[in-house]
């Protein structure tokens, strides 16, 4: 088992490089100067021009790609991801604000698509072929197929305008960001990104929970006169909990996707708006922390279910 | 049972969510929003600041706002674009437009209590002219006598500027240049006693400027929570000292604003032409209008020889319906404009350039216009009314023969094409020419055309520069007036721009709070906040 | 699914047995039928709508659905039916196209992966883990970011990210294949892989990978809309399903112009239902085995 998640884990650390130079060689083709952009056209004069030289220089602009690349990467594994092209805060800051309300989404969003999928996952193993199994089918197919923003500007339009019943924009009333007030603001953007990751969930819950159901142990707990409930929970139940598991942690870059859109439309001031307005004004350092800062969740996800894997099928230690 | 369950795997999912939101929620209530609510007040940023509060910095709109509670200039410039005198208690012009002189008011003390003098005044015009501070404006002070020297590094110190005592200043102009007060007179002063001991090169990046506590305005810089709020309290040294103690400013999504706006979470906020109505139904404000400086154009690039012909130009405007632009577009709040000169300082008998189609047919026959020649709109995607603009003046030119392309293009890549002088049209608003109109010199000017000023059009005509010099070359108030009403005339028939129009600030109020005067746009300074009170 | 019993009158070929499992498929027939619907309404976008997507009418601006706009019209007073059909051939566009790039990219990777196997195979695998492993809307993000939005980008970054599923297949099949006698034997005879690719990989692994690329399909429709929601897919004027929403990211336009977003929404949502259900349809079809 050792050997075999030392293995997987140089060939993440070998992806991640390949990774970070992708990102630079990318972001070295940008278009554009988003130094000289910082100064309205009709305010140029003559010391505009000292500005933009000067600022290129303290920001290592203009060095090669390589020279570039290899001050970045050495600062940036001393946690140095150099500064915001707009209002030279530290990307560490500037993305390590944003983590936490991003974090809190995904984690009730993650909670919420369980809510939904596992009830349902477990119903429709049970009762195969029903109009339930059918209707399960379709839920979950619609949260696949219903993009997210439309979604949430239905239930936006539903239950923040005609019964104004929850906010629909930011983390909390500004005025008064009391705890309570913040899960009044997450509970319509944890809902949808829920649903929206629910269908892929349930479809593995469903799958599990049909294999371990025609499993011999559970045939003998049949046999031995335990109550279905029972068989169902306690057995079958806690044995396709873990291949579900792994499944979960393979998921959460996926889930952050939806969170990146979820938070456009709702305002919610996590690292998914924070991408998409870095991306608007073309603030390229916090671009590249953000890649970065993916590439680092994706790479420890797949790590996360390598881990479960060994511990679901002790096969895979003769690997 | 099954209720049972129920109610346990509630019960569940709000202690998860419980524990979730409380090790990452936002943490803190800001003080004195609690009971001392009705003390403090709350205002609407449009955007997040950048959190660098330095007149040197790049101009941002919300930073500006910030500012103009913790600084304050010699002069300031008024809702109505007229210069008014802060610091300074008055100033004095000379006949022939070269030396003007501050006196500033007796007595003045930096908030943290130390004695205001003109050397800070002479410290902080030496800061704001010299390019090695990476003062964006620094191009500004090229008319003062003595810089060109400094900047070249043949001078330690700026001749032009001269501070003879403590309460005087005096600044003195290459040649006659009565815009120069409008150009400079309103900077934000710095405090030399914090400041003075930084080389001009690292001055800039004095960890003050993100939190500048010391300062001459009628607030002082409490702190800024980033995503959240700045905080100001009221400067206890200020001349007359602030009736209100607390002042929020708040960045949020327009949508939160109105919204706060209804429920009393937010005292003053601007908002848009397409939430008049959400606005004007609460009952708790009260609304103000007022023109805006700014105006959103269309600028035709003149380096491409199908646009150096005047009439090209005329019939671009004359194909518009820029009345009804401004009727569907935002609601009727804005004005059509007739040139770079504000309303105000506008004369009358303009041509109006409204929309006739015939006419600008005739016109683009009379210049030789290639009906199968397609030029390129470019514009910056993203707000609501200059995109609905783009694509109307698309369709509007298209019903006179001209083909055009719209291209939706990024901000950082628009310097290139003027640099380069390949675009053909592009659309962008900005440009407040209202406090003193030669600084439309900058935008008009054969010597000021791009890079070396903001002239991206590259519009050149010698006889409006020269028009323009004479006007600014004399402090006599009617003798000016007249010279920029003929260059006015001048330019509304040339048609350097397409002027589209001037959108009004549109701003909301609370009821309880007196004293406030709108701006003509929602990035504009805020002012004279230390009048401002709370009632009830 | 339903389970479908193939033991009644005995197919004739594999083709013709899939045909009548995929009919047993109720929501995939309608949906075949609901998808050839808005090809055709795509195609004919112009006659149909009776307008131009682009011609503005200010007098009309903001209107809800009247006779002469059956949609109503957007902020400048434009037909929003006729952008919305315009917008389909946008979405349907992408949506093939990107597909098409996936299977293109997969078919040959998988095929090398399967013949050469060793460290070849190693290697399009490992790299096909990494691809899947990337949110595709998240890379798309930072990727328009840095080159600026375009359909072109958006086509092969979606294309780019969809290869692995289809990859993953031509490889098992490839792999089954190359252990087989005729194979063996043709491979004596001093066949290429090309030829092996054209006679033997591409027609064992087309039922498979029809249904990842119509499944492909769906996904690139509903990415491509997520991103010009963003603002960082199809560059307004030019109309998609996605961008005709970015409006309706303003309160006021979601409370009083719902027609502005209704329309291209549920557009969005039932097209790419569709394709997934016909892709549904067609597994059940090819595979029988997944069905139960």
């Amino acid at each position: 088992m050792g050997a075999f998640l030392v293995r997987r884990l140089s060939i993440n650390v070998l992806v991640f490089f390949l990774i970070t130079i992708a990102i630079f060689a990318l972001v070295h083709k940008t278009p554009g100067d988003p130094i000289a952009m910082q100064i309205p056209a009709d305010q140029l004069n003559s010391g505009s021009a000292e500005f933009i030289a000067q600022k290129r220089a303290e920001l290592g602009l203009d060095g090669s790609l390589v020279t570039q690349y290899w001050h970045w990467l050495t600062n940036a594994l001393h946690g140095d991801l150099g500064y915001s092209l707009l209002n030279g805060r530290p990307v560490t800051e500037v993305l390590g604000e944003r983590v936490g309300p991003t974090v809190e989404l995904m984690g009730v969003g993650l909670l919420v698509s369980l809510l939904i999928a596992f009830p349902l996952g477990i119903l429709a193993a049970r009762r195969r072929n029903s109009w339930l199994d059918y209707g399960a089918t379709v839920v979950s197919l619609g949260s696949v197929s219903v993009p997210v923003f439309f979604v949430a500007l239905i239930v936006i339009y539903v239950f923040t305008l005609k019964f104004q019943w929850f906010p629909s924009s930011g983390i909390s009333d500004p005025t008064n960001p009391s705890l309570l007030n913040t899960l009044h603001h997450l509970v319509l953007p944890a809902l949808i990104l829920g649903f929206g990751n629910s269908g892929p969930f349930m479809r593995y819950v469903r799958s599990s929970m049909i294999t371990e159901l025609g499993a011999d142990y559970v045939r003998t707990a049949n046999a031995k006169g335990a109550t279905p409930r029972r068989v169902v929970l306690r057995h079958a139940f806690r044995n396709s909990l873990i291949p579900v598991l792994t499944v979960i942690a393979t998921n959460l870059p996926q889930l952050l996707a939806g969170a990146v859109v979820i938070e456009q439309v709702f305002a919610w001031p996590g690292m998914g708006q924070l991408a998409v307005s870095s991306v608007n004004q073309h603030d390229y350092s916090v671009i590249v922390g953000f890649a970065l800062l993916i590439a680092i969740l994706v790479l420890l996800s797949n790590l996360l279910a390598d881990v479960l894997y060994t511990v679901v099928d002790p096969r895979v230690r003769l690997r | 049972m099954f209720r049972n369950r129920i109610r346990t795997a509630v019960v569940g999912l709000a202690v998860a969510t419980l524990a979730v939101a409380g090790c990452t929620g936002p943490s803190t209530t800001p003080e004195g929003s609690g009971s001392t609510a009705n003390k403090a007040l709350n205002i609407y940023l449009y955007q997040e600041p950048a959190g660098v509060f330095s007149p040197m910095a790049p101009v941002s709109g919300p930073d500006g706002q910030v500012m103009s509670f913790i600084y304050e200039g010699l002069l300031g410039v008024d809702p109505n674009y007229k210069l008014q005198p802060r610091l300074a208690e008055s100033y004095e012009v000379s006949p022939d437009a070269t030396t003007f002189t501050f006196k500033l008011r007796q007595g003045l003390k930096w908030s943290d209590g130390t004695p205001f003098t003109s050397k800070d005044v002479l410290f902080t015009y030496s800061l704001m002219a010299n390019p090695k501070t990476t003062s964006t404006t620094a191009g500004n002070y090229s008319g003062v006598a003595g810089v060109t020297d400094f900047v070249g590094g043949k001078a330690t110190s700026i001749s032009g500027f001269t501070a003879p005592d403590d309460n005087t200043f005096v600044i003195k102009a290459t040649k006659p240049n009565f815009g120069l007060l409008a150009l400079i007179g309103n900077v934000w002063i710095l405090p030399e006693h914090i400041l003075g001991k930084d080389s001009p090169e690292t001055v800039a990046k004095n960890e003050f400027f993100r939190k500048p506590t010391v300062g001459m305005g009628p607030y002082t810089f409490v702190e800024y929570k980033t995503n959240q709020y700045v905080h100001v309290t009221a400067n206890a040294n200020y001349r007359n000292p602030a009736k209100i103690k607390d002042v929020y400013l708040k960045p949020m999504t327009s949508d939160n604003a109105t919204a706060q706006l209804g429920n009393g979470g937010i005292d003053i906020a601007s908002y848009s032409p397409t939430d008049i109505e959400t606005v004007s139904g609460f009952g708790t404000v009260t609304t103000q209008e007022k023109p805006g400086a700014g105006f959103v154009r269309i600028a035709l690039n003149q380096a491409k020889p199908y646009f150096k012909d005047a009439k090209v130009r005329q019939a671009f405007l004359y194909a518009l319906d820029r009345k009804q632009i401004v009727q569907t577009v935002l609601a009727g709040k804005a004005e059509v404009r007739l040139s770079n000169f504000a309303k105000a300082n506008e004369p009358a008998g303009l041509n109006e350039y409204a929309q006739d189609v015939n006419k600008a047919k005739q016109l683009l026959a009379e210049a030789g216009w290639d009906n199968n020649r397609e030029i390129q709109l470019q514009w910056v995607h993203g707000q609501r009314d200059r995109d609905a603009t783009s694509t109307i003046v698309q369709s509007q030119l298209a019903a006179v023969g001209v083909k055009v392309k719209l291209v939706n293009i990024q901000a950082a890549e628009i310097p290139k094409t003027y640099a380069e002088k390949t675009y053909d049209m592009v659309l962008y608003g900005g440009g407040n020419y209202a406090v003193d109109s030669s600084t439309i010199n900058g935008i008009t000017a054969c010597a000021n055309a791009y890079p070396a000023g903001g002239n991206i059009n590259y519009f050149c005509n010698p006889q409006l520069d020269e028009l323009m010099a004479q006007a600014n070359s004399t402090a006599d108030d009617a003798q000016r007036k007249a010279l920029y009403d003929q260059a006015a005339k001048l330019e509304n028939e040339q048609a350097d721009l397409m002027w589209l129009y001037s959108p009004y600030g549109l701003w909301a109020v609370n009821k309880k709070v007196q004293g406030f005067q709108a701006a003509g746009s929602q990035d504009a300074y805020f002012w004279d906040p230390a009048s401002w009170s709370i009632t009830g | 699914m339903t389970a479908t019993t193939v033991s009644a009158p005995a197919a004739r070929t594999p083709a013709r047995a899939a045909l009548r499992r995929f009919r047993k498929h109720p929501a995939a027939l309608v949906s075949v039928v609901f998808i050839a619907l808005v090809v055709l309404a795509a195609i004919f976008a112009r006659p149909l709508s009776g307008h131009d997507p682009n011609a503005i009418d200010l007098l009309s601006a903001r209107s809800g659905p009247s006779g002469a706009h059956l949609l109503g019209t957007d902020s400048t007073g434009r037909d929003v039916l006729s952008r919305l059909l315009f917008a389909g051939r946008i979405s349907l566009g992408v949506g093939i196209a990107s597909a098409a790039i996936a299977v293109v990219i997969g078919t040959v990777l998988g095929s090398i992966a399967g013949l050469l196997g060793g460290w070849v195979d190693g290697l399009v695998m490992r790299l096909a883990d990494v691809f899947l492993s990337f949110p595709s809307l998240v890379v798309i993000v930072v990727v328009a970011g840095v080159l600026g939005p375009s359909v072109l980008t958006m086509v092969i970054a979606i294309g780019l990210f969809q290869w692995p599923v289809c990859g993953r297949i031509v490889r098992g099949v490839t792999l089954s294949l190359r252990e087989q006698e005729f194979v063996l034997a043709s491979r004596a005879t001093g066949a290429g892989p090309l030829w092996l690719m054209r006679k033997h990989i591409i027609p064992a692994a087309l039922p498979p990978v029809s249904v990842v690329a119509t499944l492909a399909v769906a996904q690139a429709i509903a990415l491509e809309a997520t991103l010009s929601f963003l603002g960082l897919g199809v560059q307004p004027p030019a109309a998609s399903w996605g961008n005709m929403l970015t409006d309706a990211q303003s309160l006021t336009v979601i409370r009083s112009e719902p027609w502005l977003w209704l329309s291209p929404g549920i557009a969005v949502a039932l097209t790419v239902l569709a394709v997934n259900f016909i892709g549904d349809g067609l597994r059940d079809a090819v595979d029988p085995r997944s069905s139960s």
